[in-house]
């Protein structure tokens, strides 16, 4: 195992008036892969710069292994970093490129070709050493990349969107890849992307930023299914919105009323740790479209509307609804492709139920 | 899961360039057919008339070249010449090189200023700036009465119409060709390939020495080519702050041409400086796309 651990501590970047990150701060163990995703603007890049050392931190700490790393000079952190444009010297050779490091930490010759060939032969790119990196594909070019900020073994890796540029199948199989590299070398990995999937697939824990923000951090079941805000719960995976306004919450159960006559029992956010919800607030429901369906399941509400459309997505069937509730909002509801639901058409009456565990509450901010 | 290693174009080169962007060849042809005609009427016919001039007089003869090679003097103002614009090409890429490096590694409106002040240096007429030097080096100028006062020296120095003085003033006028284009090149550079460097652990002067350098060697190249042909032919310059013994060949051409009207020696001189440019060049070429830096920067 390589990994040291990472620790921020009320990380804050200002630059002039903007705050492009704002009071960040969580642990990561030795070994952990966690993402960092958020939508663009959202201070990713400018969070990873400042962990590796390229941009002083307005205020704040950063630690690696328990040693206090805020003043380091970039060369002195031993942190490897992968760009998003891979960022490989163009005037050097693939071997040149992933020989830097070693020949920065004056090592011998020959140990320098032995763990380069090594090296190459883990990222499976042997007998590419003497190509140029404008003569590689992305992905060899991104591999190159990844090998070169492996090759001193750094005990954190830095990886900034680094298959945004590649396609999807691609994109696919140098997950897999980094996935692999990284669970044999044991690194702790940082990793920057806006894409959520990837975030999922690859990640021990994901952390979601909004505005400078550090908004949410957990596993990826975590932040799937119990978003802490609007913003996550809408920003990983699909999710519907439906307004309504808070009649009782007690005993774990908060009555939310959707329609004049319709309310809905789902779990209060005390459970949470949340404060209750007051009598009158106004709150957003929010459920997602797998978890919507036509069939009636035990004592769950009826949430009527009319069918909008019906959109055929190969491995499932996407209804759009419009409900017949306070402003009368467009749900939509996923079901397998393979389910016969009879003759529904457009305009038809439905009903919409859900389990009260597949609710979450969240209180509209006061105005 | 795709298997990455055995895609088809795997063993394929990537050359940038496609047919999309490239023009037909008579359209490429008609844009440049005016230029082209500019210059056949104003370049290759003056020039080709300067070689006929430099070998016929009507018959072929080759005295004027033969005039060159035997006599002395005429060579070592050949020496002299190149010696000259080889050391201004040194000094303004010592100078210039550090002048681009703080433009391009500027704040916005700072090298817009730095920028500003090569640019207004470029503009200025070459007369103007030569006669500059010779108010402030002359026997009772600017840096002799300074020199004085300050109790340096005696008396005053001769600090002008030498070598010395001709390779200052030139290497003032020049500087901004070598500036721009490096400063170019380094603009050009993404901040990404310092930071790199920097992570792999490579310290400030590092990764200056080993990514910033390399990489701008086209802009050097670019600069120093420009420098020591303009630095070749100077006239002016030369002729203002020079003395007798810094005769060097624009110079002296102008002597042969306008007063002692020797045109066939005139002519061969002309030619023989031409050709010994074009070689330079051309071994300036070779032995900067002989480092790496410069045949493979995107
Ligand atoms: N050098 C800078 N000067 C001024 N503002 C900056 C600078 N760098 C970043 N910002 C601002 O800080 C905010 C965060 O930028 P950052 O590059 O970290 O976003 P990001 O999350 O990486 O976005 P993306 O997904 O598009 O890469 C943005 O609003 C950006 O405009
Ligand atoms: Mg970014």
């Amino acid at each position: 195992m390589i990994g040291e651990t990472l620790s921020l501590q009320s990380l804050s970047k200002r630059f002039g008036r903007t705050s492009a990150v704002e009071d960040v701060s969580f642990n990561i163990a030795a070994g952990e892969f966690v993402s960092v995703l958020g939508p663009s603007g959202s201070g990713k890049t400018t969070l990873l710069t400042m962990i590796a050392g390229f941009e002083a931190p307005s205020s704040g700490q950063i630690s690696i292994g328990g040693r206090d790393i805020t003043a380091a000079a970039p060369n002195r952190r031993n942190i490897g970093m992968v760009f998003q444009k891979y960022a490989l010297f163009p005037h050097m050779t693939v071997h040149q490129n992933v020989a830097f490091p070693l020949r920065m930490r004056r090592l011998d010759r020959v140990a320098i070709k032995d763990r380069v060939r090594r090296i190459l032969d883990l990222v499976q790119l042997v007998g590419f050493d003497d190509r140029y990196p404008n003569q590689l594909s992305g992905g060899q070019q991104q591999r190159v990349a990844v090998a070169r900020a492996l090759v001193c073994e750094p005990p954190v890796l830095l990886m900034d969107e680094p298959l945004g540029a590649l396609d999807k199948n691609l994109r696919e199989a140098m997950q897999f890849e980094i996935k692999r590299i990284q669970s044999k070398l044991g690194a702790t990995v940082v990793y920057v992307t806006h894409d959520q999937d990837e975030a999922m697939t690859l990640s021990d824990r994901v952390a979601v930023m909004c505005g400078g923000t550090l908004v949410q951090l957990g596993t990826p079941a975590d932040i799937y299914h119990r978003p802490q805000s609007p913003f996550v719960a809408q920003f990983v995976g699909k999710m519907n919105f439906i307004d309504g306004e808070c009649q009782r919450d007690e005993a774990g159960t908060c009555h939310i009323r959707i329609s004049d006559r319709i309310t809905v029992a789902v779990p209060s956010p005390s459970l949470d740790g949340a404060a209750r919800l007051q009598r009158g607030r106004a709150v957003k429901l929010a459920v997602r479209p797998e978890n919507l369906s036509f069939a009636q399941p035990d004592s769950a509400t009826a949430i009527p509307g009319h069918i909008d459309a019906e959109i055929f997505v190969g491995a499932f069937r996407l209804y759009l609804v419009r409900l017949a509730t306070i402003g009368q909002p467009i749900v939509q509801i996923q079901l397998p492709a393979s389910t016969s639901i009879g003759p529904l058409r457009r305009g038809g009456r439905v009903d919409l139920y859900a389990s009260k565990e597949a609710f979450h509450v969240f209180a509209a901010p006061e105005v | 899961m795709a298997d990455v290693t055995n895609r088809p174009n795997e063993q394929n080169f990537r050359r940038p360039g496609g047919s999309v962007s490239r023009y037909s060849p008579a359209l490429s042809l008609a844009l440049v057919a005016p230029l082209m005609l500019l210059m056949s009427v104003g370049f290759l016919y003056p020039i080709g008339s300067l070689i006929k001039l430099s070998l016929f007089t009507p018959a072929l003869d080759l005295t004027s070249y033969r005039k060159i090679i035997e006599q002395p003097i005429y060579l070592s103002v050949m020496a002299r010449t190149f010696r000259i614009a080889l050391f201004v090409t040194i000094t303004s890429f010592m100078l210039g090189y550090p002048v681009a490096l703080a433009m391009a590694s500027l704040k916005r409106r700072l090298a817009a200023a730095a920028a500003a002040a090569v640019f207004i240096a470029l503009w200025s007429p070459v007369l103007v700036r030569s006669y500059a030097w010779i108010v402030l080096l002359q026997r009772n100028g600017v840096a002799n009465n300074v020199m004085t006062e300050l109790g340096l020296i005696e008396a005053p120095l001769k600090l002008i119409y030498n070598e010395g003085a001709v390779i200052i003033a030139m290497t003032h006028v020049l500087l901004p060709f070598m500036v721009l284009p490096i400063f170019a090149a380094l603009r050009s550079i993404p901040q990404e390939y310092v930071c790199a460097a920097r992570s792999l652990g490579a310290g400030a002067s590092t990764a200056f020495l080993r990514v910033t350098l390399p990489l701008s060697l086209p802009g050097v190249f670019a600069g120093c080519v420009m420098c020591f042909i303009l630095a070749l032919g100077f006239y002016i310059t030369p002729a203002l702050v020079g003395g007798p013994r810094t005769l060097i060949v624009a110079t002296l051409i102008g002597q042969q041409a306008t007063v002692l009207l020797d045109w066939p020696f005139a002519a061969a001189l002309s030619t023989v400086l031409l050709i010994t440019t074009l070689i330079m060049v051309l071994v300036f070429r070779k032995a900067f796309s002989r480092s790496k830096g410069f045949a493979s920067v995107d």
